[in-house]
């Protein structure tokens, strides 16, 4: 795994610019308070399409045949992807978070909270599209994932109105998922994390599993 | 034997794959056949790049799906359409080859992009086709790998390129205890080079003889249709009718020269071996 960290820290650095405009943004971010939450999305983000932008790298000009003549198994490639992208996210995430800290002491507390909280969004973000990246391609991979969220979007609102509507259960949805949000929000700060946690584990082994099939399955 | 294949198959849609060969060690085996003709998907069923549909791959006398990461170091591979990611320049690649190859010899490698003035700092991307089939052959041998796999190392180079290609293979051979499978459709390199040859059309390998037989045992006779009539034909292999009689291919050169000394007998090169195999018809 160490010769393809190498690897794809090499292909990061060519993308020197974009580290450049992460900067200026940073900086005019930084100018208004408030913005601190988007600040650490923002910069976490960027890092995300960094790392993602490996697996692009390595299938241009067809490179992933010669890859995959190198001694490495599929399945390291894919364990290696996980871990550039949540290590890279988070990464992104912390140096951002530190800077914020740093320039506005007084609210530690509630910057490093809205910091997890963007973090894990963001990794949950990445494990859906780790699959479909690695099955379909940069390009490809992208339009997927637009269309796959547009569904996911489509069927949440169906559930929240029309089907209700439609079967006499009107705000039932709706209710169901505020009581379960009040539920959570009333359970103490550490049971809170072991639940984000455990659902975050179980998303994480799903996806991996779906990526280690994809590969396992791939021809080049 | 460092390389066996036997009745590999694979099948897609309007092609299949159906080949058996063997790389010996202390051997360069070449595989020479048009393009299309299952060259390259012959290579990828080796290298575990496709799934096969039946037979059996041996590398270093086990089956190719059991290949540890360290037999894996033990294989050099330059694939045709596919090189390490261009963007990327020499300099870049060192310390991934380093971590991925404990055996890689740095310092011969860095001395032999010198000699062929391999910028160091360049993006492959923007090397020539020279100089990227050249970058692609001395990566493969950089870590002294017991068996090369080349797929067309020489295909789009010219003249002067392709020596100096062919010169490092044979260098690279005068190590015991390796052996290098190539591919190519130009038939003089494979000719100069290699110890046996395939000859692989359709998916079918339809010939295999060691080089040193082709060039002293084969032989292209020309006889006009009375010589046809009257001659044994039990050592002809394949015929084909021409304008001036028939032309026939023979593995007992010396047999016709001494029997009818009238017979033109030109000397078997693979090209026209490669013909008549194509477009004669095959006698027994």
């Amino acid at each position: 795994m160490k010769g393809l960290l190498i690897k794809d820290y090499k292909i990061i650095l060519h993308n020197k610019k974009m580290f450049v405009i992460l900067l200026i943004v940073q900086l005019l971010a930084l100018q208004n308070y408030n913005g601190y939450s988007f600040l650490i999305g923002y910069t976490a983000m960027i890092f995300i399409l960094l790392a993602l932008n490996t697996i692009t790298m390595d299938e241009y000009y067809k490179g992933f045949p010669f890859l995959m003549t190198m001694p490495i198994r599929r399945e390291t490639y894919v364990t290696e992807k996980y871990v550039l992208m949540l290590g890279f996210s988070f990464l992104g995430a912390m140096l951002s978070t530190v800077l914020v800290i740093l320039l506005h002491r007084g609210i530690m507390q509630e910057i490093l909270l809205q910091s997890i909280v963007i973090y894990v969004i963001l990794a949950l973000f990445q494990l859906l599209m780790l699959p479909i990246q690695l099955k379909f391609g940069g390009e490809k991979g992208r339009i997927i994932l637009i269309g796959l969220l547009s569904c996911i979007t489509v069927v949440a609102t169906s559930l929240n109105t029309i089907l209700p509507s439609a079967f006499g259960m009107q705000g039932m949805i709706g209710n169901l998922m505020r009581n379960m949000l009040t539920g959570f929000l009333s359970l103490s700060a550490g049971m809170m994390a072991l639940i984000v946690l455990l659902m975050f584990i179980a998303c994480l082994t799903v996806s991996y599993c779906i990526s280690l099939r994809v590969m396992r399955k791939k021809e080049f | 034997m460092l390389l066996r294949l036997d009745n590999v198959q694979k099948q897609y849609k309007d092609f299949c794959l159906n080949c058996s060969l063997q790389v010996e060690e202390g051997c360069i085996t070449g595989i020479i056949g048009a393009n299309g003709a299952g060259k390259s998907t012959t290579f990828n069923a080796i290298l575990g790049l496709i799934e096969t549909d039946g037979g059996m791959i041996e590398i270093f006398g086990k089956d190719s799906r059991k290949m540890t990461i360290s037999d894996k170091q033990q294989i050099g591979v330059v694939l045709a359409e596919s090189t390490f990611i261009d963007i990327l320049t020499i300099q870049d690649i060192l310390p991934v080859m380093g971590a991925m190859y404990p055996a890689f010899e740095k310092e011969n490698f860095l001395r032999k992009c010198g000699q062929y003035d391999l910028p160091l700092k360049k993006p492959i991307k923007d090397f020539s086709t020279g100089m990227k089939a050249k970058f692609k052959l001395l990566l493969a041998m950089s870590y002294g790998a017991k068996l090369l796999i080349l797929d067309e190392p020489t295909s789009g180079l010219d003249a002067v390129v392709r020596s100096d290609l062919l010169d490092e293979m044979r260098e690279y051979m005068k190590q015991d205890g390796r052996a290098i499978l190539v591919s190519s459709h130009i038939s003089s390199d494979l000719e100069g080079l290699c110890d046996d040859l395939y000859f692989i059309q359709n998916g079918e390998v339809l010939f295999h003889e060691d080089t040193d037989v082709i060039l002293s045992d084969y032989a292209v006779l020309k006889v006009n249709d009375e010589q046809y009539r009257s001659m044994d034909k039990n050592y002809i292999t394949y015929e084909m009718k021409e304008a001036f009689g028939y032309k026939l291919l023979t593995k007992e050169k010396q047999f016709y020269l001494d029997n009818y000394p009238g017979i033109v007998a030109e000397k078997g090169s693979i090209d026209e071996i490669m013909l008549m195999i194509t477009k004669g018809g095959l006698l027994q």
